[in-house]
């Protein structure tokens, strides 16, 4: 689903960076909580909607 | 006494609804330029980011939204056209050039479709909010059909210049992104190619038959009754003969105004000029004659491209004077009226002279 | 009946060619026994029994959720064999069907599964010979089915995808196919060797399975072993074997060795003095930086060029990729390439640096392992042959064979899957 397009690393580069191809290397785990504004904008930013925050 | 409610001539609805027109036609090509190549990964980098181009875009959607239905409600207000609000959002019902109005409505229920899908994309999914985004493809061709068909300046040159730059514009990256595409191939790509180069031609086909083409308004669907008023604005109105004279005969209308009377008079000129004088007092009764606190009339000569518009002057026993003025005109008019309350009818004859 | 020692799958083979018939098979192993689900579940628990087609998943763990389930959709007999190097499952499909139906039948009915499918590739030996076994068998309910052949159409979740109409291509997993598979239910995958030892078992119970091999790994397993050995083939052994004792069953190898590959390309090279002391044990293999895999072995001799030889495979792996996930697709191409450049000795430490910092990226960003097994063996790669390679090697090939290629950047045959069905 995820075809590179790259939002994400631009929205939140403090969890997200790209390698060299466009994807997105994620760092799993916690997101801190002054960036959760973030990664859901990032989230909705995804035009395949292949990200997604886990709010549980 | 409170004077007759002041109203806007209809001249500055009418220039705010073809002001939010080409605003958003401007706005619907930005719009459509940064969806389409906003995912081509040519702009962007570190001083564009695409989730700004993003943003932009969406920002800009919204606003679209807002400037259209500004345009729907002050063409609305303008009352030169016969149409409603509703006209707006359903197409093809309208008594004023149905179809070509009916486009802008369509394009506009499209638009609406579009916004609201994106709000809900994550509840919908991507498969229907891909389906429906694909329709923008089509609002925006149906955009400019509607401003090319309804639009009083579609024959001018600086509107036709607009209207082809966004085209060639749009058309040109519609064709990049269909180049660039790596999913669209084959049969697929060679339809693709073809809509977006029959669209412009098709539109300019269009212009040339339609708009640019002799008795536009009277083929788009303009009522009888305000084709008079749409001749071109550039002849003189130079077969008025001064002064005139016409036997008048209508009707009379009074209401009670919650600060006086209003007098509404309709009147239909016969003899040697015809046309259509409305004259609208507003004021406080005394006796058989009225105290005037506010006044309109309008003139329409079909000797006279445009419309006369102006006020009374004077008011003695049966006879109303006026002063109306148009583009190049300026009369000095004197109507003496025999008035049947009873009936609710009028009759008289008008002197027009230069004024 | 009940063999002592090995061999025991490949018992009956012989010098004949072709295929076993069901008389002789019931000659060589005697009649399956009737067996209640439980027991047969408990018993191929107490064997230790874990699936052969390279997962390694202990079998009765399987077996169990999808029982427990109670809603299996079908068993699926996986004679993929997608893994160049490795011919078992080819050699028991095309002449040992019976065995395999036998343990095929006896796990359905154990999990409450309708149908037995066998799932083998177009164009297959085993076609004809599966064809004519199922023929022979009075149970109506096994249908053959022949599919694609790329390297990752073997895995369980693209095998249930293409039996269910869709692409042959791996998807995200959990759920794993036998918690949700073919219709939305418990879909048993198992591979056609590890059946074949459940037909034993069923027969001679988890104790006599237990007599060869180790405590911790107990049985037999077939091995196709290739490269440099004097007789490659198929060679049934018990674990704890130990690798010299492996190569000369193959009789021995045909000049030193430098390594060896083990568990195919989805596997890791071993040095040949490394790889001389160890046995085949999972634990003793896991320490050594590798597994059996789906039992392949490969002996790369002297004359071979190691880092030319992995770049050719890996260059296969890469075209491979199903293309779905941009890190597998572009990360395997770039990686095959630095990988050549670092064989044809024209890379530097630069090349080398990026090639592990890329294999560190690509690992675990796919859907499915296909890239972590080619990370893997790239890592293996470098750690047993260095980074410094010679362009005049690239003629010293050891003909390590690769699979069929993709036509036209499709699937080989993708969608073109020949359904043969059985009685």
């Amino acid at each position: 689903m995820c075809d590179g397009h790259g939002l994400c690393a631009g929205l939140l580069p403090e969890l997200i960076r790209l390698d060299d191809w466009g994807y997105p290397i994620i760092e799993v785990g916690e997101v801190p909580p002054e960036l959760v504004g973030l990664a859901r904008r990032a989230a909705d930013a995804c035009p395949t909607l292949a990200l997604l925050l886990d709010e549980r | 006494m409170t004077a007759a409610a002041v109203t806007l001539g209809p001249t500055a609805y009418w220039y705010l609804t073809r002001g939010s027109g080409i605003v958003a036609l401007l706005l619907l090509t930005a719009i459509i330029l940064l969806g389409v190549l906003g995912p081509m990964r040519i702009a962007g980098g570190e001083r564009w980011p695409r989730f700004a181009l993003d943003t932009l875009h969406r920002d800009l959607s919204l606003l679209a939204v807002v400037v259209i239905a500004l345009h729907v409600v002050v063409s609305v207000l303008d009352g030169f056209a016969p149409i409603g609000l509703i006209d707006g959002v359903v197409p093809f019902v309208s008594a004023y050039r149905p179809l070509w109005l009916g486009l802008g409505a369509l394009a506009f229920d499209l638009m609406l479709a579009l916004v609201i899908t994106s709000l809900l994309r994550r509840r919908l999914g991507l498969r229907w909010w891909r389906a429906v985004h694909w329709l923008a493809y089509a609002s925006w061709p149906l955009a400019v059909l509607h401003g090319l068909g309804t639009g009083s300046d579609s024959s001018q040159v600086w509107a036709l210049s607009l209207t082809l730059g966004c085209v060639v514009i749009v058309a040109a990256a519609v064709l990049a992104r269909i180049m660039r595409s790596p999913a669209l191939r084959g049969s697929g790509r060679s339809a693709a190619l073809a809509a977006t180069l029959l669209t412009p031609a098709g539109l300019a086909v269009f212009t040339a038959v339609g708009p640019l083409a002799p008795d536009w308004a009277r083929r788009a669907g303009t009522p009888a009754r305000l084709l008079a008023s749409l001749a071109p604005a550039a002849a003189r109105d130079t077969r008025l003969k001064l002064p005139f004279a016409d036997q008048l005969a209508g009707t009379i209308e009074q209401t009670a105004g919650a600060s006086g009377t209003i007098l509404d008079i309709e009147l239909r000129l016969s003899g040697a000029d015809s046309g259509s004088l409305r004259i609208r007092m507003a004021g406080a009764p005394s006796g058989s004659t009225v105290a005037l606190t506010g006044s309109q009339v309008d003139l329409l000569l079909n000797a006279v491209p445009s419309a006369l518009q102006g006020e009374v002057t004077g008011l003695k026993g049966d006879t109303v004077t006026a002063r109306v003025s148009g583009a190049q005109t300026t009369l000095e008019l004197t109507a003496d009226l025999q008035i049947d309350p009873q009936a609710g009818t009028v009759t008289g004859s008008l002197l027009g002279k230069a004024g | 009946m009940r063999p002592a020692g090995l061999p025991r799958l490949l018992a009956g083979l012989g010098d004949r060619s072709g295929a076993i018939t069901w008389a002789g098979h019931q000659r060589i192993h005697g009649p399956l026994p009737a067996i209640s689900a439980e027991e047969l579940i408990e018993s191929v628990a107490l064997s230790g029994l874990r699936g052969r087609g390279g997962a390694d998943f202990p079998t009765s763990l399987k077996l169990h959720a999808v029982a427990a389930a109670g809603r299996a959709a079908a068993l699926v007999v996986n004679g993929s064999e997608t893994e160049p190097a490795s011919a078992k499952d080819a050699l028991l499909l095309a002449r040992l069907p019976h065995l395999v139906l036998d343990g095929a039948l006896v796990a359905a009915s154990s999990v409450g599964a309708p149908q037995v499918i066998v799932k083998v590739g177009n164009g297959s030996p085993a076609i004809a010979a599966m064809g004519a076994a199922i023929a022979e068998r009075p149970e109506g309910r096994i249908a053959l089915v022949a599919g694609p052949t790329g390297y990752v159409t073997g895995e369980e979740s693209a095998v249930v995808n293409f039996l269910s109409g869709g692409p042959p291509l791996p998807t995200f997993v959990p759920p794993r196919p036998y918690q949700r598979g073919l219709r939305g239910r418990p879909t048993l995958i198992q591979n056609p060797e590890t059946l074949a030892h459940i037909a034993l078992i069923a027969r001679h119970g988890p104790n006599w399975y237990r007599e060869l091999g180790t405590w911790a790994d107990p049985g037999s397993a077939l091995v196709t072993i290739s490269g440099a050995v004097r007789n490659p083939g198929v060679y049934e052994l018990a674990f704890g074997t130990r690798m010299a004792d492996l190569l000369a069953a193959a009789g021995g190898e045909t000049e030193p060795l430098q390594a060896l590959l083990m568990g195919g390309y989805f596997g890791t090279w071993m040095g040949a003095e490394a790889a001389a002391g160890l046995r085949l044990a999972r634990e003793e293999l896991g320490g050594a930086g590798g597994s059996l895999g789906a039992g392949v072995v490969i002996a790369l001799g002297r004359s071979a060029c190691g880092l030319h030889e992995s770049a050719r495979i890996v260059a296969y792996l890469a075209r491979q990729s199903s293309g779905q996930c941009g890190p597998c697709l572009h990360g395997l191409a770039a990686i095959a390439a630095a990988l050549r450049t670092l064989a044809d000795g024209r890379g530097d430490a630069e090349t080398a640096w990026t090639l592990r910092r890329w294999c560190s990226e690509v690992r675990g960003r796919g859907a499915c392992h296909h890239p972590d097994g080619v990370v893997r063996l790239v890592e293996s790669t470098l750690r047993v042959f260095g980074t410094h390679g010679h362009a005049e090697c690239r003629a010293r090939t050891a003909g390590l064979p690769l699979g069929p290629e993709k036509t036209d950047g499709a699937e080989p045959q993708a969608g073109a899957g020949d359904r043969t069905r059985g009685v």
